[in-house]
């Protein structure tokens, strides 16, 4: 059997500095690379262990990457196009679906600051009526919020997508943001994120005094999370530190792992073929 | 000063800044393969690759504004696809369960593990069974070591290694201090070197 080279033992002991060294002088970073070649040239068994770390990198320099096919970029572009029209708000045609109609819905409301109140009333309404225990139903017996409710000539089904619609929307949009907060460059200004969070934040408030109304402490305690977070995007710096920006990429990769699941749990409940009630008793008691 | 397709890529730039999708597409179509490479190294899967691509040309095109010309478009486009990588990449640390299958056989996708043969470069032997055996073993080793990296040490590595940029600069592009970033390159070195280089000194001393 072959004898394990003793260089393995060797090398486990080296001065950790002067390996980093050579992992620095491999890649031409070096601090003082006419030191250490000088002592390559002189030291037979520190040059030994350089070659050995040569030959282990030039390998995996040569670890294969598949080409791609022919039909790769027609592939990339035609899941990105979507993607683009609908960030540039032109809805191509052929979705006339029910996110055509959400997207109509909110564009409609958007310049209609009093209507968009009053749906978020409504919402707020129905998930009083909806979601919350009669124990807890505190604050229900808003007049506004009653009359909203009652005057409301929607169905409850009709009632309920639109809840499904709006907090889903509002996750996703949160979603969408803190995505590019976490992959955004660390240079240059965080102008477009912070003016994204700050208009976030009204619609967020609304949403958590409904959810935590009606009982839902779960997703009451996730869009306080995400409150918190897009507060402090929104009241931040224009520029941050390295450490900073760091930081806040932590947060906020905490909070969009929590909105990615339940935003996508809203989402599939928003599914036109999926009628069943948003919540059930036993989810209820659920925690995010 | 700029030469011609610098010049071509800037002007193509700031049509798309314009809002000009023909003008990203042919942005997309001449950086595509380059990202792909990168996002293939970084994921281990030709399928996570293709959504890294996705998602780094969508977040480019939302930042397109932000782009000033001070870094290169291709330098400023990898590091959003780093970036989106080592999201995925802690996402996919997260929910293992998500994981796609293992990278597939490189030979079944049309890739001639003779033409990327790691020992070739290392001495000019016939590329006889004992050889081959190594590749194979090689490959699996670095693929297995990758996969054992934290996403910050994988992605600071490939950035270091593959795209060949300086350690500030990965760290700046990371938004990780320097000497973090130095550091998580050490320990991806570290890892992979235990990992190789028992077979690396038995092919050296076979060569020998």
């Amino acid at each position: 059997m072959r004898k394990v080279p003793e260089r393995v033992d060797t090398m486990l002991e080296v001065d950790a500095a002067l390996e980093e060294d050579l992992i620095l002088y491999y890649y031409g970073e070096a601090r003082r690379p006419a030191e250490i070649r000088r002592r390559l040239e002189n030291d037979s068994e520190l040059a030994e262990r350089y070659a050995e770390l040569c030959r282990s990198l030039d390998a995996a320099s040569s670890l294969p990457v598949p080409e791609v096919d022919a039909n790769f970029n027609e592939r990339v572009w035609s899941r990105l196009q979507p993607e683009l029209e609908r960030e540039q708000g032109l809805e191509p045609e052929k979705n006339q679906g029910f996110g055509f109609f959400r997207e109509r819905l909110q564009a409609w409301l958007a310049p209609r600051p009093a209507l968009a109140m009053m749906a978020l009333l409504l919402i707020a309404a129905f998930m009083a009526g909806r979601w919350s225990r009669p124990a807890l139903s505190t604050g229900l017996d808003d007049p506004a919020l009653a009359t909203v409710s009652d005057s409301a000539t929607m169905s409850d089904e009709g009632r309920e997508r639109l809840v499904l619609v709006a907090v889903s929307q509002h996750l996703e949009r949160s979603e969408r943001l803190l995505r590019d907060l976490a992959n955004a460059p660390a240079e240059g200004g965080l102008t477009y994120e912070r003016q994204s969070a700050d208009a976030l934040i009204g619609a967020n408030r609304l949403y958590r005094q409904a959810s935590s109304t009606a009982g839902r402490a779960d997703l009451a305690a996730l869009l306080d999370e995400l409150e918190r977070l897009l507060l402090e995007i929104a009241r931040g710096p224009e520029e941050l530190a390295p450490a900073d920006m760091e930081y806040i990429r932590d947060r906020v990769d905490e909070t969009l792992f929590k909105v990615e699941i339940v935003g996508t749990r809203l989402r599939q409940q928003d599914s036109p073929s999926n009628t069943k009630p948003l919540t059930t008793p036993q989810e209820r008691g659920d925690s995010v | 000063m700029p030469n011609a397709e610098e010049r071509a890529e800037s002007a193509l730039i700031a049509r798309a800044q314009d809002g000009d999708q023909d003008a990203f597409r042919e942005l997309v179509e001449g950086h595509s393969t380059a990202v792909f490479r990168l996002a293939y190294r970084m994921m281990g899967s030709e399928e996570n690759a293709e959504d890294v691509v996705q998602e780094a040309f969508l977040k480019a095109y939302r930042n397109l504004h932000r782009f000033d010309g001070r870094a290169r478009f291709g330098t400023w486009l990898h590091r959003i696809a780093a970036n989106s990588a080592l999201d995925q990449l802690r996402r996919r640390q997260r929910h293992p369960e998500d994981q796609p299958s293992q990278p597939k056989d490189q030979q079944a996708n049309g890739v001639d593990p003779l033409a990327h043969d790691p020992l070739a470069r290392l001495e000019s032997a016939e590329p006889g069974p004992f050889r081959l055996a190594f590749s194979g073993e090689i490959e699996r080793r670095l693929e297995r070591a990758l996969n054992d990296l934290t996403p910050l040490e994988r992605t600071a590595f490939c950035m270091r290694h593959f795209e060949q940029q300086s350690i500030a600069e990965i760290g700046k592009a990371l938004g990780s201090k320097t000497s973090a970033t130095k550091q998580a390159v050490f320990r991806a070195v570290r890892k992979l070197r235990d990992d190789l280089a028992p077979l690396m000194e038995t092919n050296h001393a076979q060569s020998a």
